[in-house]
């Protein structure tokens, strides 16, 4: 298989490029609006919980996907089982991460252009960087996501004149129960699906700092989109309850002695490479583990025919954004938990079972 | 295995320069950007958009101020730009349809070049139209990515088109003429600035009331010429009524937004007037509710100096001065009076009362929520203005002649 | 536009298939071929204009069925 290594300084920064990936263009639980920075802070602790959980899975079985700890805790059925539901949300995530890239997109810009046109050369780009393995992925990340932070730092300058702290008020007008239902939701989305990483630790050269820099990369992460929905919501206030991509619409209301404006291009570039490294690192997830699934010794032929249902399925993911907006809403909380949370408590704890009943067998 | 790949394709049907080329050429072309093309010069630059309801009464009716950028003069040896044969700088062109972005895909009907609308610098709405709802005509220029909405809303009774074809005294298009002259607006401070953005901010706010400026076509002598000097309230999305000036500048006392102008006062201890600048003001707004109404404090304090007077008195003694500023606060207080005033006649909460107790008192606001104009109109407002005059100007006596007593 | 996808899919077999097949690589073969057809049948059929569901329209109408569920048992 791919035996590229990364350390543990560049998994920090795959796990930041992939936690902001999609989200920080349409966020999860705009309905709190001046509330989510809040909500978001209990999220992200939520979010730590369940990496560690995940972690702690790592720990166990060191040097070992996600997929080999299933066959190990679960026998090679069930493990097999356990392995298809989770390309399935390999699959999943990137073809909604796609979807995203795209509607922005022909939102913005390319309002004429039909959708292939832009799918089509994304994934192309997408699969030759899977093909070249996790250490090419790793290496490209690390100039765009530091560009990303970059682009945060300016962005905070750029808007000074136009917050309005008043817009941030007011605060906890939300029943608890909806917040709280919001921070589970953005707990699974975007810091849930750090659970694909356990396909990768295994290529992190120090497995010893592989926690300690997953959870990193998630703080990180977490903090940058904080400010970035705070920065929002100071700017374009309460009318961002209705925009699709409020941190698009923040950037076009940059405004500096009516030179500087117009200047949403750069941020939307910006994110789109955020959203290349999170659909690579899905596919190549997607490749890796239908590879292991069928014993495989290489992934690599297997990038493109992924690659090709990875676009089929983002062309026909959802029929309109605001059927997506409810899905996030509404269903993925419960699919994120699943994933996230259920399966790989589930299998620490038949681990977990099982090497006690060993104990008790041999003692 | 990420290596290997580097070592050309030694069993690959192709080898890896071939390759690389097919995908260069392949990519070429898709690089071009063809698909979303828009040349500059096939593009009608929109400067200026005027909105009103369409010939019938229903639908809309657009009017497209574009500009021909060749027609541009810079300031030229010759003087003044424009000699007899010389075309306007600027096209006006009209569309209806019945809904905005119908109208706008309509006028290209009339059009070589397709409009664009992303230079738009300033949306005016006809009062015909501002009184039969603004936001179904706002709907297309907040969800359309093109239009930005940050530029400027203005309401007018005259025609949208009859304004934007009023030649514009310094600069070479009217929108921009007009975008500067609400820009400028801090001169006097008898504007209320607005943006598209702005304006949806306040409506969605449940109690508060818009406020826009006014522009209008005056004619002295035969020539005309533009000016805002009046306000328009709208109230649930419908024009309700209208501030004057005086009444312009208390609402914007309020909201803390004046940002210059003069206040003049009659000048204490003889005839004639004193005329004082704003350097600099600050409005501090608190309002607090309980189960029978709401009480607001207004606390305004206000730098200023004398710009100039009409008395020959010397107004620059400390006595003098003092009585400057309390007819200066009184002025001020007269303003916000009759800005309070009219607001209570027209029931609409233009101040961002509501506003201010959603955001500090949420649940107060909650329950005031359902009968707001009561409690607004019955309100309990408390105005303090503070008034300190920093300088005189460059003299102190003035040099205005008074006639000796008994002559 | 269906000519124009099988090519694509079999320019990628021709790139592929023979290292595999130097390398002795049966199974990988195999289930690359496998996948490729998959992508190939679903490809053709999204050219041709058939409308293969929603993937997100599946999940919501499974979600709301427990989402109801959950609010009143709550």
């Amino acid at each position: 298989m791919d035996q590229g290594k990364i350390s543990p300084w560049q998994l920090t920064l795959l796990v930041m490029s992939f936690t902001i990936g999609n989200w920080i263009v349409l966020p999860a639980g705009t309905e709190a609006w001046q509330n989510l920075w809040l909500i978001m802070i209990l999220a992200l602790g939520e979010g730590l919980v369940f990496a560690y959980l995940s972690l702690l899975l790592f720990r166990r079985f060191p040097g070992k996907t996600l997929f080999e700890i299933f066959a190990l805790v679960f026998g090679s059925v069930g493990g097999k089982f356990l392995s298809l539901l989770f390309l399935w949300f390999f699959l999943q995530t990137g073809a909604a991460a796609l979807m995203i890239f795209v509607t922005l997109l022909k939102t913005t810009i390319f309002t004429a252009t039909p959708d292939m046109a832009l799918l089509v050369p994304w994934m192309l780009i997408v699969i030759y960087g899977c093909r070249r393995g996790i250490e090419v992925i790793a290496r490209s990340n690390e100039p765009l996501i530091i560009a990303t932070i970059v682009l945060l730092f300016i962005s905070v300058l750029l808007v000074l004149n136009i917050l309005d702290p008043a817009n941030l008020l007011p605060l906890f007008n939300l029943p608890l129960s909806d917040a709280l239902w919001i921070s589970v939701g953005i707990a699974v989305f975007p810091f849930g699906q750090n659970v694909l990483f356990l396909m990768i630790l295994p290529r992190v050269n120090r497995r010893q700092k592989v926690t300690g820099a997953v959870l990193k990369g998630m703080i990180g992460a977490g903090g940058y989109l904080l400010l970035i929905q705070f920065l929002t919501v100071g700017v374009v206030g309460k009318v961002g309850e209705i925009y699709v991509f409020p941190s698009y619409e923040f950037y076009r209301m940059i405004d500096i002695a009516r030179v500087l404006t117009r200047l949403e291009l750069i941020p939307l570039l910006n994110f789109m490479t955020m959203g290349f490294i999170k659909i690579m690192l899905c596919l190549y997830a997607l490749a890796v583990g239908t590879a292991q699934v069928f014993n495989l010794r290489t992934y690599r032929p297997l990038v493109f025919p992924l690659g090709a249902l990875l676009l089929i399925a983002a062309f026909r993911f959802a029929p309109s954004i605001s059927q997506h907006l409810r899905f996030v809403e509404e269903v993925n909380p419960y699919f994120g938990l699943f994933y996230s949370v259920f399966l790989p408590l589930l299998t620490l704890g038949v681990a977990l079972v099982r090497g006690w009943l060993r104990r008790r067998v041999t003692s | 295995m990420g290596r290997t790949a580097d070592q050309g394709g030694r069993n690959r049907p192709f080898s890896k320069g071939g390759l690389r080329l097919l995908m260069i050429l392949l990519l070429i072309p898709l690089l071009g950007g063809c698909w979303d093309l828009r040349e500059l010069d096939s593009l009608a630059l929109v400067f200026g958009m005027g909105l009103d309801l369409g010939p019938q009464g229903d639908g809309y009716r657009l009017t497209f101020e574009i500009v021909r950028a060749r027609q541009i003069q810079t300031p030229g040896p010759g003087g003044s730009g424009g000699g007899g044969g010389q075309r306007n700088p600027y096209w006006l062109l009209q569309a209806t349809g019945p809904t905005v972005f119908e109208a706008v895909r309509n006028a290209t009907l009339q059009s070589s070049r397709r409009l664009f609308l992303s230079h738009t610098q300033v949306f005016i709405i006809g009062e015909e139209l501002a009184k039969a709802g603004i936001s179904p005509a706002l709907d297309f220029i907040i969800r359309d990515h093109e239009p930005r909405i940050v530029k400027w809303l203005l309401l007018t009774p005259d025609e949208p088109k009859q304004v934007l074809a009023v030649e514009p005294g310094l600069e070479q298009i009217t929108a921009v003429a007009i975008a500067d002259l609400i820009q400028n607006y801090g001169i006097t401070s008898k504007i209320k600035p607005v943006r598209v953005v702005d304006y949806l901010e306040t409506r969605m706010h449940k109690t508060s009331a818009n406020t826009l400026p006014i522009i209008r076509i005056k004619e002295t002598a035969g020539k005309k010429e533009l000016i805002i000097d009046r306000t328009g309230v709208i109230k649930g999305d419908k024009l309700v009524g209208y501030l004057d000036p005086k009444e312009t500048r208390g609402l914007l006392w309020v909201q803390d937004e004046v940002d210059g102008g003069v206040v003049t006062v009659d000048a204490p201890g003889g005839e004639g007037k004193a005329t004082m600048e704003l350097f600099n003001a600050d409005t501090k707004l608190t309002v607090e509710g309980n189960e029978h109404g709401i009480q607001v404090r207004i606390e305004v304090k206000v730098r200023s100096g004398l710009g100039a007077q009409t008395t020959s008195v010397d107004l620059s003694t400390t006595n003098q001065i003092e009585r400057l500023e309390k007819r200066q606060a009184e002025v001020i207080r007269e303003e916000i009076g009759a800005a309070l005033t009219k607001a209570r006649d027209l029931k609409a909460d233009i101040f961002g009362f509501g506003e201010y107790l959603y955001r500090h008192d949420h649940r107060r606001w909650k329950g005031l929520e359902s009968e707001w104009e009561r409690y607004f109109v019955g309100a309990e407002v408390d105005v303090s203005v503070e008034v300190m005059v920093e300088e005189v100007g460059l003299i102190t006596k003035p040099t205005i002649y008074r006639a000796p007593e008994g002559g | 536009m269906i000519i124009f996808v099988v090519l694509v899919f079999i320019f990628v077999f021709i790139y592929e298939a023979p290292e595999l097949v130097e390398k002795e690589y049966w199974r990988e073969l195999a289930v690359f071929t496998l996948l490729l057809l998959l992508g190939l049948v679903l490809s053709s059929l999204l050219v041709s204009g058939v409308k293969l569901p929603y993937i997100e329209t599946v999940w919501i109408e499974l979600g709301e069925g427990i989402h109801r569920v959950i609010q009143t048992s709550l």
